[in-house]
């Protein structure tokens, strides 16, 4: 198998007592989109500045184009672009000042298609950075770290705090940007539409632990979800098939992985089975990272009512 | 590197502009006269905007990325750390080589523009501005390498202190010689060392980042750690002295006191109580049974002074700066001005109604007097009058306003110069009658003692007023430490009038001066045992030096307490070594540590607390294997290609 462009190899990492990472492994390979998701907190910004060699793991190794990621030389920093979630630019500079001051600092920086691209998003040269909206200082972040031709790009959250109009925008100037770069992006992300629509691989961050390292196709295939009413006081089903049994007003929502036509013919005959269906993304991540025990909006509704299912 | 410094040139450009016109007008404060004609030699205002500035052009230097929160969009560019860390520090150097520069040549335009004794030429300020100004270096140093520890900020700000105070404290208290002046070579010479070693220091501390969670690497260690704990030393042995001279004070404050009675030396102790009489007590103190009845003389008790180290931030003092006089001569077609004379001795005068200053000197070709000549306005008559004593030839000047320059005024008789003195001195109440005839106010005489006979200058013509005998008459009984140890000195008082010699060896003897001397011996245990044994082997200090060199344990006076001092420190490096072993420390750490403990005592024992902190030593590693995700696509040949 050929090298990663970037993995991450039994990675732990602790903030004081609290557990961020708890062997985090998987890795990138070249060419490839990844998302890692996962809800505040699960220790995806502490997983990218690992792998920027602003953190060092406890255990475990992260590795960059194959170097440790807490030694890595600035040849390796030159192939590496870096959008962070609050799109961090020196607030004492003009669009034309942060241009240069990127271009002073890159080995290869491709001017024209800066110009280019600053003109497609409406950024003008003289405009002060704090004087841009966030969706037009995420843009010009992005900008920024493509055109040193990175062949891996880092992007930290970055449509957070983006409205749906700038979100849109942003995105279109990624997947335009990447368009046959054929640079590898791993990418952190909360809105799993955005990720649905540009990522090969999605990784599933939860208190400190992948639940999800899988493509994005596989996952439409494998993963099923059918509402169940069971008869006579049938239990809903347990074991590796079986993602989640969620309570509903009639039955239960169930979200399976691989089901065998066994499993589905045996909760036909328990119950009404809905026809099963690939989830959403969103819905796959709310099932997994979901509270485990029931709160306000996990419960049925006229249970919370004390009338309890009809 | 040039998109670096472009990067950081909204603050050094602000702090250029600002510092520079804050120093300029700091400098300002002071008249032309006494910055560039007649140097003063000590600019209170830019010494303090100097450090105060650098601090903080030190602290922004290296926090600028972290305040604006870029610190990490600026490490991911394929920059090598080092010159990250190389072009800030080179920002500060372009700033405080313009503060240096632009400074004095702003002051001067500031000159020009509004100051009637303007004028082009005397450069001779320069030299004393720079080394005062020089302190905004260093202490860009100290905020530059405090701001770049990878530490919390209370670390930072407390190390920023501590190395501030005691930096400056120590390099003050070295510097400042005992004629008052400044050493400018030793102060210069310490300023630019410490601000080598720290931005060195904070160029090594600005290559790592910070990490709650690990210890430090051992060179970081080596390079931040130990000069900040070598600052909070150097604010330990101050606070410590500070607190020991506080004890010896109290101390002596309770010692009896000499007094002489009946042509016997007698002491006396403090009131026990407020309204209860004085009693005289025995040579170890104890009363004997006779009260103060406060006839006695009290006789002079010159006990060891324990000199302070802080004497507090002050302005370094290149000279003693220009001797200013006014005079006047009512007589004299009523001509009025004021005279200066330099350090260096040159003369300027100026006249009352007239603008700017002029060159005088001796004669007419207005020579300049020797170095540190010293000048009088000596009142006597119906005039006031101005008198220069020349330091190399001893001759007398006395300045003729119409001429417009010195002119030579040698004592009559033959007499030779030996001070200027005053008629308010007590000793010299025996001279009142004689002078009262000249003067309604003899609290204001200036006299000339020469080697005969006292002189006062009258209308311009010396006239003898007594002869100097008349001084000796009333001798005052002497007192002389014969061993100047501050808990047990041993005193002798002559008085040359009874004839009488008397000696005292003072010991802590009563339960009040045992608690005051345990205070200052147990203060004296704190301090760091490497003083106290450099101390004990050198010879005495003089009480300016006291807080660095501790009387109680100089010139071999107190092995034992030297040695409880090294046994308390092996203690305490005993249990950092516990600790830092318990914690899971490196060897290396360890040995660090236990040698600082060793070296500096408490308070090195105290900063291992500080950066070694049980969280970056913690146990973490989970035991592997890890669960598995539970949705998995195994990586396969064709999302490889």
């Amino acid at each position: 198998m050929s090298p990663a462009i970037l993995e991450f190899d039994r990675v732990q990492r602790w903030f004081g007592p609290h557990r961020v990472l708890q062997g985090l492994s998987f890795r990138v390979q070249p060419g490839q989109v990844y998302a890692l998701l996962g809800r505040n907190g699960t220790g995806k910004t502490t997983a990218l500045r690992i792998l920027l060699g602003f953190l060092a793991p406890h255990a475990g190794v992260a590795r960059v184009f194959g170097r440790d990621s807490t030694q890595l030389l600035p040849e390796h920093r030159a192939r590496i672009g870096y959008v962070g979630e609050d799109h961090r630019l020196y607030p004492t500079m003009t669009v034309d000042g942060a241009v240069a001051f990127e271009a002073g600092t890159r080995p290869s920086f491709r001017r024209a298609f800066v110009e280019r691209a600053l003109q497609r998003c409406g950024l003008r040269g003289p405009h002060r950075i704090p004087r841009l909206s966030r969706g037009q200082r995420a843009q010009l972040s992005l900008v920024l770290a493509v055109a040193s031709n990175p062949q891996l790009l880092v992007c930290d959250d970055p449509a957070l705090g983006l409205d749906a109009v700038m979100r849109r925008e942003f995105l279109d100037a990624l997947i335009d940007l990447l368009a046959d770069t054929g640079v590898s992006v791993l990418l952190s992300s909360h809105f799993l539409g955005d990720v649905e629509r540009i990522a090969d691989r999605i990784g599933i961050l939860h208190e400190g632990t992948l639940l999800v390292d899988a493509l994005l196709d596989d996952i439409k295939h494998r993963v099923l979800r059918c509402e169940w009413s069971p008869r006579n006081g049938a239990v809903p089903p347990s074991g590796p098939e079986v993602l989640r049994a969620a309570a509903r007003r009639r039955g239960h929502q169930l979200t399976l992985l691989d089901a065998s036509p066994g499993l589905l013919a045996d909760l036909r005959s328990t119950g009404d089975l809905s026809e099963p269906a690939a989830p959403t993304l969103e819905d796959l991540f709310l099932d997994l990272t979901g509270p485990e025990r029931p709160g306000l909006l996990s419960e049925p509704f006229d249970a919370l009512l004390g009338e309890g299912p009809r | 590197m040039r998109a670096l410094l472009q990067k950081d040139r909204p603050w050094r450009l602000g702090f250029l502009v600002a510092g520079a016109f804050a120093m300029a007008a700091a400098i300002g404060e002071r008249s032309f006269v006494n910055v560039f004609l007649l140097p003063s030699g000590q600019y209170e205002a830019l010494y303090f905007v100097a450090w105060i500035g650098g601090l903080l052009l030190g602290a922004v230097a290296a926090c600028y990325d972290e305040l604006l929160g870029t610190r990490e969009f600026l490490q991911q560019r394929p920059v090598p750390r080092a010159q990250l860390a190389t072009a800030r520090l080179l920002g500060c150097a372009i700033v405080l080589l313009g503060w240096l520069l632009l400074a004095p040549v702003l002051a001067w335009c500031g000159f020009a523009l509004f100051d009637v004794d303007f004028r082009i030429g005397p450069w001779r300020g320069l030299p004393g501005l720079w080394g005062t100004g020089l302190v905004s270096v260093s202490a860009a140093a100290i905020g530059c390498f405090a701001g770049a520890m990878p530490a919390p900020w209370w670390v930072r700000l407390g190390t920023a202190g501590a190395v501030f105070i005691g930096s400056f404290l120590a390099i003050d208290g070295l510097t400042f010689g005992p004629d008052r002046l400044t050493d400018a070579v030793g102060f210069v010479g310490a300023h630019v060392a410490v601000a080598a070693v720290l931005f060195w220091a904070a160029h090594v501390a600005m290559q790592v980042d910070a990490d709650a969670d690990r210890p430090w690497p051992h060179r970081l260690r080596l390079v931040v750690a130990g000069p900040a704990t070598l600052g909070l030393a150097l604010v330990g042995l101050m606070v410590f002295a500070e607190a020991e001279g506080d004890a010896v004070l109290r101390l002596h404050r309770v010692y009896p006191h000499p007094v002489l009675h009946d042509g016997r030396v007698l002491l006396v102790a403090d009131r026990p109580e407020p309204g209860q009489p004085r009693r005289v007590v025995d040579a170890v103190h104890e009363p004997v049974g006779q009260e103060f009845t406060g006839d006695e003389l009290w006789l002079p008790r010159d006990l060891p002074r324990f000199g302070s180290a802080f004497r507090g931030f002050e302005r370094p003092r290149w000279s003693s700066g220009s001797q200013f006089s006014w005079f006047g001569s009512f007589e004299a077609r009523g001509i009025t001005g004021q005279i200066l004379l330099g350090d260096d001795g040159e003369v300027w005068w100026s006249r009352v109604g007239r603008h700017g200053m002029q060159r005088t000197g001796r004669g007419e070709g207005h020579e300049r007097f020797a170095p540190r000549s010293s000048m009088r306005r000596l009142d006597c008559g119906k005039s006031t009058g101005v008198v220069v004593h020349d330091a190399d030839t001893g001759a007398l000047w006395r300045f003729d306003a119409e001429r417009a320059c010195f002119v030579p005024a040698p004592l009559p008789g033959g007499d030779r110069f030996v001070r200027f003195t005053t008629g308010g001195d007590r000793r010299l109440t025996v001279l009142d009658a004689a002078l009262r005839a000249r003067s309604e106010d003899t609290n204001q005489l200036d006299l000339v003692e020469g080697e005969h006979t006292l002189h006062a200058l009258v209308d311009g013509v010396w006239q003898p007023v007594a002869p100097v005998s008349a001084l000796l008459q009333q001798t005052w009984p002497r007192s002389e430490l014969l061993d100047a140890d501050p808990l047990a000195p041993v005193l002798e008082i002559r008085t040359a009038a009874d004839g009488i010699t008397w000696r005292h060896e003072f010991a802590p003897h009563t339960i009040w001066e045992r608690v005051h001397a345990g205070a200052a011996l147990l203060w004296s245990l704190w301090r760091a045992p490497i003083v106290q044994v450099a101390a004990h082997t050198a010879g005495g200090a003089a009480p300016e030096q006291a807080w660095f060199v501790d009387p109680l344990v100089s010139a071999g006076r107190r092995t034992w307490l030297v040695l409880t001092g090294v046994g308390l420190a092996v203690l305490l490096a005993w249990r950092v070594r516990r600790r830092l072993r318990a914690l899971g420390a490196p060897v290396a750490a360890l040995r660090f540590w236990i040698g600082a403990v060793l070296l500096l005592g408490p308070t090195a024992a105290i900063a291992s607390l500080v950066f070694e902190r049980p969280r970056a030593y913690a146990r973490r590693a989970l035991a592997e294997p890890f669960a598995a995700p539970r949705i998995l696509t195994p990586v396969t040949e064709e999302e490889v290609a």
